[in-house]
């Protein structure tokens, strides 16, 4: 069940980052409830410190950390800002319950003037295209297939066709490691990778969505680690 | 599987923790997970359930080996029979291979 949150003073809607609506928020009090394909959940915002993360997909739900980690994933979020009375940000933190609450979450809040425009996505530099990043994983031996995927889409593909099936599950282990990185001081994901019985698949950030990587079973941890470290940069999850 | 058959992965440079797991819950534990290792357990639960479905998507019944790899930790967890796994928390630069190998071999019975 979500928290039965107060719904405040609605003072406007706009698409943005998280980034962006951290840093723009310094004298609000209130609430930013986001949705994104996926999902949708709510921040806590206290003149511009962010006090809470919640986010629901489905089952699943994050929550604190985790679900800051996911909303940082995201290119952009609906956002709809609403302003609250003391009074009512008390009682939203008190509904949202102390594993959605953040103890100081101002580090890395870049300045407004950082952040230039709401809706702006990363510009991957120009030698690492996708396309190019795709190819060169493609074409490394023993993979058979690649895909580039966000928001439960592929994005693009090389190689074996179905792998738009193995995106929603992707998504969820996805979630899990994020929950597992708000319990651990692990560090941003770097890559995970599942090995069956002749197969293995491979999960990697990449800018601002996934790699997923088929590849032989002869084709060792290290080398899958190696090939999408060299094939491209790895984003932060 | 008890405590003591979790100990021997102890041992080797780099890991910090054992876990025995299943349905989200910790059946056994070593080390220092450094974590709520009940919160830890259900989170990997259902990264157990995310990864049978990849593996019924592409029609592969084998029982997979997961690697979770973060900049400071890695997470190796091995399915075993009954719906239990197995996690390895390490740091990042522990020997993931003779670690994996010696999960592989007590999965087929053949080491402990």
């Amino acid at each position: 069940m979500s928290p039965q949150i107060p719904e405040g003073t609605w003072v406007g809607e706009i698409e943005a980052s998280l980034a962006w609506l951290l840093s723009h928020t310094p004298r609000f009090l209130g609430i930013i409830f986001v949705r994104v394909d996926t999902g949708g959940g709510f921040i806590l915002i206290e003149y511009g410190r962010p006090a809470g993360f919640f986010f629901r997909m489905g089952d699943r739900v994050l929550q604190g950390a985790a679900a800051r980690e996911f909303f940082e994933g995201q290119q952009f979020m609906y956002a709809s800002l609403c302003r609250y009375t003391e009074e009512e940000f008390q009682e939203a933190l008190a509904a949202a319950g102390p594993e959605a609450l953040v103890p100081d979450a101002r580090e890395g809040i870049p300045e407004p003037g950082q952040v230039s425009a709401p809706v702006t996505a990363q510009i991957p530099g120009e030698e690492r295209t996708p396309e190019t990043v795709l190819d060169r994983i493609f074409h490394s031996p023993g993979v058979t297939a690649v895909a580039i995927f966000r928001k439960g889409s592929i994005v693009d593909s090389r190689g074996e066709t179905f792998l738009e099936d193995l995106v929603e599950p992707a998504e969820g282990i996805l979630l899990s490691a994020w929950e597992i990185l708000a319990l651990l001081p692990t560090g941003p994901l770097v890559q995970i990778t599942l090995r069956f019985f002749g197969r293995n698949v491979t999960i990697a950030p990449f800018q601002d969505g996934y790699l997923l990587v088929l590849t032989e079973p002869e084709v060792n941890i290290g080398q899958i680690r190696k090939l999408v470290h060299d094939a491209g940069e790895i984003g932060t999850a | 599987m008890v405590v003591a058959d979790l100990m021997p992965f102890l041992k080797y440079d780099g890991v910090l923790a054992v876990l025995l797991v299943k349905d989200g819950s910790v059946l056994e534990k070593a080390g220092s997970p450094g974590a709520d290792t009940e919160a830890l357990a259900a989170s990997l639960s259902l990264l157990m359930n995310e990864s049978g479905m990849i593996a019924d998507r592409l029609n592969n019944q084998s029982i997979p080996m997961i690697f979770l790899e973060f900049e400071m930790r890695l997470l190796l967890i091995q399915a075993l029979d009954d719906d239990r796994f197995m996690t390895i928390i390490t740091r990042a630069d522990a020997n993931i291979g003779q670690i994996s190998y010696r999960l592989k071999k007590m999965k087929t019975g053949s080491g402990t």
